[in-house]
C-alpha cells in the first residue's frame, strides 16, 4: 500500500475487502447499511440469483453475504458466502449474543481460515432482557480477536466497532487443525483457507482440486472430527463466558407460539396468505394498477407521447366514444396524411367531435419504425407503461410484503408448516411464497423463486408458475367466463388445472436429479420488523429489479413490434388456426386470443368474450390459455432468472402442455 | 426411540445422529450426540420442532425418523 494518488483510489487498487459474515437474522444488514450509507450496489452473484450487496466504507469495499451457519457448500447461499470470504481481507463477524452457542461455531471456523476477524456481539439488549450475562473481555481473549458489544437497532457500540475494524486480527486457531492446514497447504500449494475447506470436506473445493491431484485429496477429509472438536470448543467457551440468571424462560412470544400450533398455526397461515392476496392480488394488482396503468399510463403518458409524434408524421386516429356502460357507442376515424400540424382544419374537426365526450384514442402510424416504437406494442409506449405503471406498483408491494415476512421471522415458520405438502412436488416449504404470489402476478412470483435454496427447486418452481398458475388479471376474466359457462365447467376447469399443477410438479420431481432439500432450519424469534429496514430493503430490491429487468422488457417489446410490422404475428396466428379448429375444436378466431395472451395474459382470455362458445369449449379454451406461458413480461423475467436455454425450454413446454391438455380436454368433452 | 415418535413437551437427549451432512448441520446449530433438547411442537405431516435454551430448530419428518433420542 503506497501513495495516496486519487487515480489509484478510483481504480480500487488500494481498497481492502471487508466482508460481513453471520448467521441468518443476526442484524447483519443494519451494520452494512451503517457502514456503506446510501451508495450500495446490488448484484447477482455470477450464475446465480442470490443477491450480493456491495458498498464502500473509508478504504474498504464492504460486502454483505447471505446468512450462513457454517462455511461449506450445502446450498447456494453458503457457496456464495464462502467464495466471497475466500477473497476477504478482513472479516466482520456479526454474532447474536442470545444464541452464542449456535453462532460461535461459524466464528471459530472463520478464525480457523487464518483471516483477520473482528466480532460484533450484537443484540446485547435482548441478551440482557433474557438475563444472559457475557464476559466480553474473556470472550475476546479466548477467541484472540476484538469483540465489540453492540445493539444494532439503536446503533449502540457502532463508534467503537468502526474504530476497532483496523484492529481485526488473526485469532486463536485450533492448534492441531492448524498443523494439518499448513501441511495440506504446502503439499498442494493452495491457500490456507482452501486447505481448511479441503480438510473439512467442502464439496466445491474438492471438486475444484480433484482434477489437479487425482483421488489423493480425499484422504484429507476429516469433517466430522473437525466439526465435533470445534463444537466442543464452542461449548467450552460458552460455559466459560456466559452466565444465565434464570432457568431459560419462554422461548418464543405469544405470536410465535400461535404460529407453530398445529391448529391455530393453520388458521394463522390462512390469515396471512389471505391478507397477502388481498393487499397484493387485489388492492395493488387490480385497483391501484387499474388506476396507474389506465389513467396515468394509457390516458396521460401514452396519449401525450403518441399525440406528440402524430404532430409530425402520417397517422390514422380512431376515436371511440365510450358510453355509460363502458361500451363503444360511436366511433370515427381521422386520417392525417402529413401529421397533425399540417392539417389544422381536420384537427379542429376532431376536437369538435370529442368535445364533452368520454373517448378513447387509437393511433395507427403508417411508418413501420414508428409502429415499433410508438404503436400498440411500442417500445416507448407499451413498455414504459408496463414497467412504470403496471409493474412498479406491483414490485414495490411484493418486495414490501416479502421484507415483512422475512424480517418478522414468520417466513421460516410458514415454510416449516407447509414443508411436507410441498415435498410431493419436489419443493420445500419456502416454495409456498412464490406459489401464492403467482396468483397475484406470475412475473413477480418468478423473481421470488430466488428464495429457494437450490437450482433444482428454482427450476421446478419456475416451470410450475409459468405453466400452471393463472395470475390475478387472468383470473378475473376466467372467473367471469366460467360463471357464464356454469357449475360443471367451473368444476372441470379447477380439476384439470389442479391435476396439471400436481402432474408438472411430480414429473419434474421425478426427472430432475436430486430431491427436495430435507427441512432442518433454525427458527428465529418473531420480531416486529423495523420500518426503516423494510423501506430500505424494498427500495433496493425494486431499484435493482427495474434496472435489471427493464432492458429485457424493451427487447421483448421490440421483438413483438418487429413481428407485428413484418406480418409474422399474423402468420403465427394463421399457423395456429388449423390446430385450434380441428384439435381444440374452437373457432379459428380463438387463435388470435392465444397469441394476444402472449402480449398480455388477460387480453388473451378476454378475446373469448366475443366468441360465443359452448360451456365445454370455454373450458378447453381457458385451460389452453392458462397453461400457455403468461405475458411477455413474465417470459422476459423467466429468461433473465433462469437463463435463455432453460427459459426457452419451459416456454416451449408450455405450448406443448397447453395444446396437449387443451386438446385432450376438448376431445373428451366436446 | 426415534425423534419422530416424540411428543410435544418431552425432554430428550440426542443419542444418535445420522452420519452425513445432516450431522454436520446439527453440529453447526449446536446439537451433538448427548445434547439435551425438548420436543416443542409437532406439526401435521410429522415435522418436529425441538428447542434448546433460546433456540428453536425445525426438523423435517424425513430427518426426524433418522434421529435416535432418549427420554429423560
Amino acid at each position: 500500500m503506497h501513495a495516496h494518488k486519487s487515480a489509484e483510489i478510483k481504480t480500487g487498487k488500494e481498497f481492502k475487502k471487508l466482508v460481513l459474515v453471520g448467521n441468518p437474522n443476526v442484524g447483519k444488514s443494519i451494520f452494512f447499511n451503517y457502514l456503506t450509507g446510501l451508495y450500495v450496489e446490488v448484484s447477482n452473484y455470477p450464475g446465480t440469483t442470490v443477491e450480493i450487496l456491495k458498498g464502500k466504507y473509508k478504504n474498504f469495499i464492504v460486502y454483505d453475504t447471505p446468512g450462513i451457519y457454517g462455511l461449506s457448500s450445502f446450498n447456494d447461499e453458503e457457496r456464495i458466502a464462502k467464495n466471497i470470504i475466500i477473497d476477504a481481507d478482513v472479516i466482520l463477524n456479526v454474532v447474536d449474543a442470545v444464541n452464542l452457542e449456535r453462532d460461535l461455531f461459524l466464528t471459530l471456523q472463520l478464525i480457523d481460515t487464518g483471516k483477520p476477524v473482528i466480532v460484533a456481539l450484537n443484540m446485547m439488549d435482548e441478551a440482557e432482557r433474557k438475563k444472559i450475562k457475557i464476559n466480553v473481555e474473556r470472550l475476546s481473549k479466548l477467541l484472540g480477536v476484538p469483540v465489540i458489544p453492540t445493539v444494532a437497532v439503536k446503533q449502540i457500540g457502532f463508534d467503537k466497532l468502526v474504530n476497532a475494524i483496523e484492529n481485526a486480527c488473526i485469532g486463536n486457531r485450533d492448534k492441531k487443525l492448524l498443523d494439518k492446514i499448513l501441511f495440506v497447504s504446502r503439499k498442494f500449494n493452495i491457500s490456507e483457507i482452501e486447505s481448511l475447506l479441503l480438510v473439512e470436506g467442502d464439496s466445491e473445493t474438492v471438486d475444484k482440486l480433484k482434477t489437479k491431484f487425482d483421488g489423493e485429496i480425499y484422504n484429507y477429509d476429516e469433517r466430522e472430527k473437525v466439526y465435533i472438536e470445534r463444537r466442543n470448543r464452542v461449548n467450552q467457551i460458552v460455559a466459560e463466558v456466559v452466565s444465565i440468571d434464570t432457568a431459560g424462560g419462554r422461548i418464543s412470544g405469544l405470536i410465535g407460539r400461535i404460529a407453530m400450533h398445529p391448529i391455530f398455526g393453520i388458521v394463522f397461515i390462512g390469515l396471512v396468505l389471505y391478507l397477502a392476496y388481498l393487499i397484493i392480488g387485489k388492492l395493488i394488482a387490480q385497483d391501484l394498477v387499474d388506476f396507474t396503468e389506465n389513467k396515468i399510463g394509457v390516458q396521460i403518458y401514452e396519449y401525450n407521447v403518441k399525440r406528440f409524434v402524430a404532430n409530425y408524421f402520417p397517422v390514422e386516429i380512431n376515436v371511440n366514444v365510450i358510453g355509460e356502460d363502458d361500451e363503444i357507442v360511436d366511433s370515427r376515424s381521422f386520417i392525417f396524411e402529413r401529421g397533425l400540424k399540417k392539417s389544422p382544419e381536420l384537427l379542429s374537426e376532431l376536437q369538435n367531435f370529442v368535445r364533452g365526450k368520454n373517448v378513447e384514442y387509437e393511433f395507427n402510424f403508417k411508418n413501420p419504425i414508428l409502429v415499433i416504437f410508438f404503436g400498440e406494442f411500442g417500445v416507448l409506449t407499451m413498455t414504459v407503461r408496463y414497467l412504470l405503471f403496471l409493474l412498479l406498483p406491483l414490485v414495490v408491494g411484493f418486495y414490501l410484503m416479502l421484507a415483512i415476512l422475512e424480517d418478522s421471522g414468520y417466513l421460516p415458520r410458514l415454510a416449516t408448516f407447509v414443508d411436507k405438502l410441498m415435498n410431493y412436488i419436489g419443493l420445500n416449504g419456502k416454495a409456498i411464497i412464490p406459489t401464492i404470489l403467482g396468483f397475484g402476478c406470475v412475473t413477480m412470483a418468478t423473481i421470488t423463486t430466488r428464495l429457494l435454496s437450490t437450482t433444482r427447486e428454482k427450476r421446478i418452481m419456475t416451470a410450475i408458475l409459468q405453466i400452471t398458475i393463472p395470475c390475478s388479471a387472468q383470473l378475473a376474466v376466467i372467473t367471469t367466463l366460467l360463471m357464464r359457462a356454469g357449475f360443471n365447467a367451473i368444476l372441470t376447469y379447477i380439476l384439470v388445472m389442479f391435476s396439471v399443477f400436481v402432474f408438472v410438479g411430480v414429473v419434474l420431481n421425478k426427472i430432475l436429479p436430486g430431491g427436495a432439500t430435507p427441512l432442518l432450519i433454525d427458527l428465529p424469534p418473531m420480531r416486529i420488523p423495523r420500518i426503516d429496514n423494510l423501506i430500505r430493503k424494498t427500495w433496493m430490491r425494486t431499484f435493482y429489479f427495474i434496472k435489471e429487468a427493464g432492458m429485457w422488457f424493451f427487447i421483448g417489446a421490440f421483438a413483438i413490434g418487429v413481428m407485428q410490422v413484418t406480418g409474422l404475428l399474423d402468420k403465427w396466428i394463421q399457423l395456429l388456426s388449423p390446430l385450434t379448429v380441428s384439435w381444440l375444436q374452437l373457432p379459428a378466431e380463438a387463435s388470435r386470443a392465444f397469441i394476444m395472451g402472449i402480449v398480455r395474459r388477460d387480453f388473451g382470455a378476454a378475446g373469448f368474450y366475443s366468441l360465443d362458445l359452448t360451456p365445454m369449449q370455454t373450458v378447453a379454451g381457458l385451460v389452453t390459455i392458462t397453461l400457455l406461458v403468461p405475458c411477455i413480461a413474465s417470459l422476459m423475467v423467466m429468461l433473465k432468472e433462469r437463463g435463455v436455454v432453460e427459459g426457452l425450454i419451459i416456454w416451449i413446454s408450455s405450448w406443448v402442455v397447453a395444446f396437449t391438455v387443451g386438446g385432450i380436454v376438448s376431445q373428451i368433452l366436446i | 426411540m426415534k425423534l419422530s415418535d416424540a411428543r410435544p413437551g418431552m425432554e430428550l437427549e440426542v443419542y444418535k445422529l445420522p452420519d452425513d451432512s445432516i450431522k454436520a448441520h446439527f453440529v453447526r446449530l449446536g446439537v451433538t450426540e448427548g445434547t439435551k433438547v425438548k420436543c416443542a411442537y409437532k406439526l401435521p405431516g410429522g415435522t418436529v420442532v425441538i428447542s434448546k435454551r433460546h433456540q428453536e430448530i425445525a426438523v423435517g419428518s424425513e430427518i426426524a425418523k433418522k434421529i435416535i433420542v432418549k427420554k429423560i
